[in-house]
């Protein structure tokens, strides 16, 4: 051990001092100052605006500083997302740092969504469904026959994340965990799911700001978990967000947040 | 969780190797064969992945085998799944109690986003799993979210998520028996930031078993 190394004690010290702290910013977020962003988006500032039909995937690029806007209108139960780094698709979002980083399963407004690279992609500038699930989606063809049986081909997100990936040259090694949003999954004290119907109402809409050039597949399927209720139509929206600054929600919320957004800012100064 | 017991005679493996602190493993399990993980000195994060050995492209999904399951640990009884929704591998033993696969593995990018810049160059799982799969033609695009072995990390009702303390004792062991061929690559995790390994990275046990005839 080199002379300034901490000791065992000191990592646990800081440890525990880092998890209360991160404890006080998770019970704060909700009550937050906000960005404002407009509860309708003056059609000047949408770019692109799709309905996602039933069972079906969109894949394409939001630019750094624009946002995606989710509308559920008709409460879906869950539409998965995979994120990449539209300049280096070896980057992508990760499950596993998200939620380890923050300090939670439970990612909504105020939250960023993390790189493998400790790297600020996206900030979830507003959620008004409060659930998005990193932990246990996967709809797959063979999980859906087992649950629901083989007479029918049903339309699932791994098929869907192909999809999307092989229009970006991407392949199915490129399809890692995703996240589910609109995905109401809570545990009990043992750590068995339970899916939240009442978290769901109609309209809810999730925004999502892309801190770097991104590429974004989405998929409109039901979460394994939801019971087997049909997918319903979702509204999407790419539209010009105010950037972030540096006084920002997202990017001063925590330590944690502020140094993952200083390791984007890095890469985006071309270190 | 499910704990159990083996009956395996370790002087019948077919393979038994320590791996060190820190290190890298990875090694091809036959369809039928059985392998344990032994956590030599107690409370070691082992962090785990599976590949499918014909078509590596098909690997273990840490959210395919929870939404199955319907619930966050990974214990005896549980069935590894694959992003293809193909059962990989069964837990057939567990020592310890309930284990982490929704945190991932760390890596020093992660760190330092954790625990700060300074903690940039220390050693990190991530490192070790890049590494152990370039010697199977794969990289950091393959690294999926794994299982972390006797690595425990309550997912609490109110959605808090945290490592704590490892509850797994000298000696305790999991057990996985493949269903297909797999790759299985290892990092024993080198972790000293947070309490998965006791703040003291330790050595690891690996056996293999020729299944029943
Ligand atoms: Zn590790």
């Amino acid at each position: 051990m080199g002379q300034n190394e901490p000791t065992p004690e000191e990592y646990r010290a800081r440890y525990f001092a880092l998890k209360a702290q991160a404890q006080l910013a998770n019970a704060s977020r909700p009550a937050a100052k906000r960005l404002e962003n407009p509860t309708v988006l003056p059609p000047e500032l949408i770019g692109v605006e799709e309905i996602i039909p039933p069972g079906w995937y969109w894949t394409g690029r939001i630019a750094r500083g624009q946002s995606l806007r989710l509308i559920n209108a008709e409460a879906s139960a869950g539409v998965a997302a995979l994120f990449w780094n539209a300049h280096d698709t070896s980057e992508r979002l990760n499950p596993g740092d998200t939620v380890k980083v923050q300090w939670t399963a439970r990612i909504s407004r105020g939250h960023l969504l993390l790189s493998d690279m400790g790297r600020a992609i996206a900030s979830i500038t507003e959620d008004t469904c409060g659930y998005a699930d990193l932990i246990a989606n996967g709809t797959t063809r063979k999980a859906l026959e087992r649950k629901y049986g083989a007479d029918v081909y049903r339309r699932n997100s791994h098929d869907n994340f192909i999809l999307a990936a092989a229009k970006h040259g991407l392949s199915e090694r490129d399809v890692g965990p995703c996240i589910s949003f609109f995905a109401p999954v809570v545990t009990d004290e043992a750590g068995n799911f339970f899916w939240n119907a009442d978290a769901l109402k109609p309209g809810a809409y999730v925004d999502l700001r892309a801190e770097m050039d991104l590429i974004v597949a989405l998929s409109n399927c039901p979460h394994l978990l939801s019971g087997g209720v049909e997918a319903k139509p979702v509204r999407l929206q790419i539209w010009n967000s105010p950037p972030a600054q540096l006084d920002d929600f997202n990017r001063t919320a925590t330590e944690e947040t502020v140094r993952a957004f200083e390791n984007t800012d890095a890469y985006l100064a071309g270190y | 969780m499910t704990l159990s017991t083996s009956t395996l005679d370790p002087a019948k493996a077919v393979y038994d190797q320590s791996v060190p602190a820190r290190a890298p493993w990875s090694h091809l399990i036959k369809k039928g064969q059985i392998l344990r993980i032994v956590d030599a000195k107690g409370q070691q994060a082992v962090d785990t992945l599976f590949y499918s050995a014909e078509k590596p492209e098909e690997r273990y999904s840490a959210q395919d085998t929870l939404a199955e399951q319907g619930s966050a640990y990974v214990t005896t009884g549980t069935r590894l799944i694959s992003n293809a929704g193909n059962l990989m591998a069964t837990v057939i033993a567990d020592t310890s109690g309930d284990h982490d696969t929704s945190a991932g593995a760390c890596s020093c990018e992660a760190n330092t986003v954790r625990f700060g810049h300074q903690t940039k160059y220390m050693h990190a799982c991530r490192e070790n799993f890049v590494v152990a799969l370039a010697g199977h033609a794969m990289s950091k695009r393959d690294i999926v979210s794994n299982i972390n072995f006797f690595m425990n990390v309550p997912v609490l009702p109110n959605g808090e998520l945290a490592i704590v303390d490892g509850m797994s004792k000298l000696g305790d062991y999991v057990e996985i028996r493949a269903e297909m061929d797999v790759i299985c690559a290892i990092s024993n995790c080198p972790q000293v930031n947070n309490p998965c390994n006791g703040f003291n990275p330790t050595p690891i046990q690996i056996l293999i078993w020729d299944g029943p005839a």
